[in-house]
Parts: structure tokens; sequence; C-alpha cells
């Protein structure tokens, strides 16, 4: 298989997806440079969700397709280097905290003796040591959330696909999230963020998409955006609507 | 990567019921069902042939087989509905899928998970059995082959009920995954009977449309009821009244066929999280 020798990491080409009448995708194109901090933004039912779960192959597209790191998308090992961390994360209520990422590092981290201390260094990170013992189905919302981030840094992944990772969490955790994603991503760690709450990807992105109907409306670095980012994200959705009307 | 991956998934399958406590429940079952069986035959023993010295042991043995055959289907359809739903209700699938494994590796898995859960299950009951009931070896009955051959057969029909179950689950809700699932295999297990010893020929002898669906279920659906069949006449210790060989050469093609069915609908899902 070809491995990308350049420095995209992802390439979106033309990803059309449709459900039942309603299209979700249209005509979606996207390239990702690695080490980049990506903002997707738009509105809801926009198509953000949709792009990451064919990226993914959580969903099949109908049109276009993908390349990670030279990878098509649907292959299981273009997934190698990924980890993804959905708006509810979620494992089995009577697993443990240490039981869930074990079997999640078995997919990350390949070499059996580097698991053991990749998980304990994972809950030192996300302040979960004391967790590990108790059920899934015990913890509150925050320390789910903290187990999911957990999971999403298990074996150095090269790749971080979080789907609005900062609804519902306390201010202590939002700032514990940020502080991590930037570490990883001065790191080298590739981070797309799926958000609508515009303040926090203007924060920690330098380069953004805007999406609405499933076509992409923008694509910009944040220094190249000369205006207040909420003006800008409401002109580019308004101007589409026009377009349309 | 595969191979761990779906060593992992399989011990997972094993784990989650055991969490669940779900082999808890069923361990004390079966120790209900050995505890009636013994009471059964120690009271016609008392009642009927006092002061009589014999062995009840084959009979104990022969009815707890008998009984934990049947509940080993009931427990392959529940099990089977549980090994993809449970996921899927628990809002698991999604990140599982979203992990580098191919969905083919996931479903197998957990088939294969699940199917060892059913026949470890059926071994440590018939273990049990035999120390509970205690074989004073009188009667010269050969329990070894016929037993072991019976078990072997048996897990087919068991694996064929597991991947149904488990398909049914994707369409329909846990209970009527299972009611649908039981339902089935009894139709198909009946089409068996009909069209005993045909394979591809019943569809060119239908005459009604009843016969014609048991003819399609017969010829595109594993063979649950031969097996079972098979399964009763070597722990009798009879001779086989099927071919074996074309009997796992069907199985082979229309189990692929059920595999293929499953990935399909896993595919075709567009939600992996359970809303209902």
């Amino acid at each position: 298989m070809e491995k990308s020798t350049d420095s995209t990491i992802i390439k979106a080409t033309n990803l059309t997806k449709t459900f039942g009448g309603f299209k979700a995708l249209s005509n979606f194109s996207l390239s990702l440079e690695k080490g980049s901090f990506f903002g997707l933004l738009g509105p809801n039912g926009a198509g953000k969700t949709t792009f990451v779960r064919c990226l993914l192959d959580l969903t099949v597209l109908d049109k276009g397709h993908i390349l990670i790191n030279g990878i098509p998308h649907h292959k299981p090992e273009a997934r190698n280097h990924i980890s993804y961390l959905p708006e509810k994360f979620s494992f089995y209520p009577n697993a443990t905290v240490r039981e869930t990422l074990q079997f999640f590092s078995v997919f990350k981290i390949l070499n059996k003796k580097e698991r053991t201390p990749e998980i304990e260094k994972a809950m030192e990170e996300l302040s979960i040591n004391d967790l590990a013992r108790k059920k899934i189905k015990q913890l509150s919302k925050g320390q789910l959330q903290r187990v999911g981030l957990s999971q999403l840094i298990l074996g150095k992944p090269k790749v971080l696909i979080l789907d609005e990772p900062f609804g519902g969490l306390d201010p202590l955790l939002i700032k514990d999230l940020k502080d991590l994603l930037k570490k990883l991503n001065n790191e080298g760690t590739t981070i797309i963020i799926n958000s609508h709450i515009l303040s926090e990807v203007e924060r920690l992105c330098d380069s953004l998409a805007i999406i609405d109907k499933g076509k992409l409306l923008a694509l910009k670095k944040i220094q190249e955006i000369d205006q207040d980012l909420e003006d800008f994200f409401i002109q580019t959705i308004n101007s589409n609507k026009e377009a349309h009307l | 990567m595969r191979g761990r991956t779906f060593f992992l998934l399989v011990q997972n399958t094993v784990q989650k019921e055991y969490r669940n406590k779900t082999l808890i429940f069923l361990f004390l079952f079966t120790l209900f069902i050995l505890w009636m069986d013994q009471t059964f035959f120690d009271f016609i023993k008392d009642k009927l042939f006092q002061g009589q010295t014999f062995s009840l042991f084959n009979f104990k043995l022969d009815l707890f087989y008998y009984i934990i055959s049947s509940w080993n289907f009931l427990m392959g359809a529940l099990l089977g509905v549980s090994c993809l739903r449970s996921d899927v209700q628990e809002g698991v699938l999604e990140e599982i899928l979203s992990l580098p494994l191919s969905r083919i590796n996931y479903i197998t898995s957990r088939l294969v998970g699940t199917w060892l859960i059913v026949m470890g299950y059926y071994i440590l009951s018939l273990l049990l059995a035999f120390l509970v009931f205690g074989y004073k070896g009188k009667g010269g009955f050969d329990f070894a082959w016929p037993l072991f051959s019976s078990l072997i057969m048996s897990s087919i029909p068991i694996l064929a009920v597991i991947t149904l179950g488990a398909l049914f689950s994707l369409f329909f809700s846990r209970v009527w995954a299972l009611l649908i699932t039981l339902l089935f295999s009894s139709f198909v297990s009946f089409s068996n009977e009909i069209f005993a010893g045909k394979y591809f020929e019943g569809l060119t002898q239908i005459k009604s449309l009843g016969q014609g669906i048991y003819a399609f279920l017969h010829t595109f659906f594993p063979h649950i009821g031969t097996f079972n069949t098979l399964s009763k006449e070597l722990f009798g210790n009879h001779e086989l009244t099927k071919n074996l060989s074309l009997e796992l050469v069907h199985f082979g093609l229309t189990f692929s066929l059920l595999l293929f069915i499953l990935l399909k609908r896993l595919r075709s899902m567009e939600n992996y999280v359970d809303e209902g």
C-alpha cells in the first residue's frame, strides 16, 4: 500500500452522502496537513459528524474517496493511528476503568510490555488513577469523559478526532482538555475538532472549515480571518443561504 | 494484528457475559436442573424399586442431557440476540468499529465468543452431572464416544442459532429478536423434517405456498433440525440416517450466506446507537 510522502495526512475528495432525501454531504473535499489543529464548524445538521463518520468508515459514502496517510479509509489499517472520541463516550457499564483502557490499548499499542505503563501514564495525565477499579456505570459524566480522553491518547496516535468535545464539561475539565490538546499538537499530533463553540475553536485551532448543508463554504487558516470569527461564521452561513434563495 | 484483535474480542465477549452475571445465573440454573433430576429418579427408585440395588446413572444422565440440549438451543438464541445488540444498546459499537478492525473480524469474534460460552457451559454441565450422579461403572454404558461425538454435532446447530439471533437483533429489539429467532429456528427445523435428505431438489417439488416457504427455509438456511437429529442418533449410539458430508457442505454454504447477510446489515446501519 502506498503511504503518503507529502505533508497531507487526510485527503477527502468529492464526498457525497445522502440519507433518504437529505443530502448530508455534497461534493465535499478537504485536505489536512500533518500536525495541523483543525476545527470543523457548522450549525446543527450541517454535516460535520457525517464527515467524521465517513472518515472512520462508520458510514458508507455514496460517492467520493478518502485517503488517510495514503491508505483508503475503508481499510482497517487506515485507522491504525487514529483515535476517536465521540460526543458521548461510553463503554460496558460493568467494566472497570482499567479494563476499559486495557481493551483499547490492545488496538493502539502493539508492544505488550508498553501497554501497562502507557495506561498508567494516560490515567495520570487525566487524573483518574483513583478511578482505576471503579466500574464505568459508577462514574459521573465528567469522570466518564476523562476516561474517554484517556483512551484517546493511548499509544500516541497521529490523528485525534473529537466530536463536540466541550459540550457539558465543567470549566476545570475544559481547561485540562485544552492544555492536553495543545501539548499533543505541539508534539506533532494532527487534531480535528467538530464544534459549534466558536470561541474554543478560535483559541485552539490554526485552521478551520465551515460547512453547511453538506457543502464546504470556507477553508481558511485562523490568521487569515481578519474579522471576529463569529461575524465571519455568520456571514459565511448567510451568504450560502442567500445563494440558495 | 488481526489474530490478536480477534482473540481480544472473543475474550471480551466472554467477559461481557461474565460481568453481566449471565454465567452465574446459568450455573445456578444447571445446579437446579441437576438437583431436580437427581431427586426425581431417587424418588422413583425409592418408591417403585425398594430394596433393589442398581445404578440410575444412565437414566439420570439421559434426562439431564435432553434437558440441557433443549436449554442450550434457547441459550444459543438468548446469547446470540445479545452478542451484538448489547454493543448497540450500551453505545459501544461505534467506538469498537472506529478501531482498526474489520467488520467481519468483529462479527466472527462475537459469534465465536458466544459459541464458546454455550459449548463451555454444555461441557461443564455434563462434567458436573457425572460428578453429581456418580458414575459407578455399572450397566456397561460406554458413554465416552457417543457423548463426545454428540456434543460436537450439537455445536453446529447452536452456532447457526446464535448467528440467526445476532442477525435478527440488528433488525428488532431484543425481545422480538429472541421470539423471532426461536420461531424461525423451529420453522427451519420443521422444514428439515419435511425435506429430509434433500438439498436443492426441494425447490423443484413445490406444490403450495406453505411448501414453498418450507423448501426455501430448508434450502437456504442451515439444517438446524437435521444436526439435532444426528446429535441424538450419536448419543444413542445409533446409525446415522443422514449423509453427514453433504450436510456439512450445505452448512458451510448456508452459514457463509448468513454471515454475508449479517455483514451487509451491519454495513448498512446508519446509526450504531440504540435510541429506542
